[in-house]
């Protein structure tokens, strides 16, 4: 299986849970379903957390910008129930589970209203319900943010 | 064919060199307050041993990847026992 999805806002709108103002991700494309994935999150002054980060300063809380990472990877996930298994069930985002860890951070520019994050996520191995992911966030073919991520998975009970 | 002296002598060598790394690289990992002289090679790495959790268990799983190549899955919990139980799964993958 090698074939690659794209996905546009209404369709991560069926992918995720999130909503606004925490849905930090535009759209998805090159998803290799379970492995990894682009995607691109548009940076705009009328987000709320503008107005208090900061008032004369508009920058991008870092913990936003790892928020639109771990979405991404989150649809990397999701985009194997929905591509690969048999029967799609319509109910895919109660499967998005929740941050384990955030690890090795680094935050190396910036982010400003009108930037246009490039996320990258790449998936390692599994080991029981969690998942230790690669993520990088770029602005014009600069790095702004790279680090690693521990995701879990919400199982069935868990989701009912 | 018997072993030399020097030959067990060795051998006993490059495992204490080779758990030192193992304990350093745990420490280095978890970003534990301890040192690798204070990490018994049976001491338990869970529960009361080193108070490890299983989101510290997967960032042993990545090191040991890196460090030594070799992929312990979540169906191998022998590796888990001990210091000295996952060198001899490291061992044990790597020969």
């Amino acid at each position: 299986m090698s074939g690659r999805f794209s996905y546009g806002a209404d369709q991560l709108l069926q992918m995720l849970p999130h909503r606004w103002p925490m849905l930090m991700l535009d759209k998805a494309y090159d998803v290799e379903p379970g492995r990894s994935g682009r995607g691109v999150k548009n940076v705009t002054i009328s987000e709320p957390h503008f107005a208090g980060h900061y008032p004369t300063h508009s920058i991008m809380p870092g913990v936003l910008i790892v928020e639109a990472m771990a979405q991404l990877v989150a649809v990397v996930y999701i985009s194997e129930h929905l591509e690969l298994s048999a029967a799609a069930d319509d109910a895919v985002s109660e499967k998005v589970g929740y941050l384990g860890a955030i690890n090795k951070m680094k935050f190396a520019a910036l982010v400003r209203p009108g930037d246009r994050l490039d996320l990258t996520a790449k998936l390692g191995e599994s080991f029981g319900s969690l998942r230790p992911v690669q993520v990088k966030a770029e602005v014009d073919g600069q790095l702004v943010a790279a680090g690693s991520l521990t995701v879990t998975e919400r199982v069935a009970e868990q989701a009912a | 064919m018997a072993q030399t002296y020097d030959a067990i002598k060795d051998k006993a060598q490059r495992r204490f060199d080779n758990n030192w790394t193992l304990k350093s690289r745990i420490i280095d990992s978890l970003g534990l307050e301890t040192s690798p002289e204070l990490i018994s090679d049976n001491q338990p790495l869970f529960g009361r041993g080193l108070e490890m959790d299983s989101l510290d268990t997967l960032e042993i799983v990545v090191m040991v990847e890196e460090e030594f190549g070799v992929a312990i899955s979540d169906s191998d919990t022998e590796a888990f026992g001990s210091i000295n139980a996952m060198m001899d799964f490291i061992e044990a993958k790597s020969a």
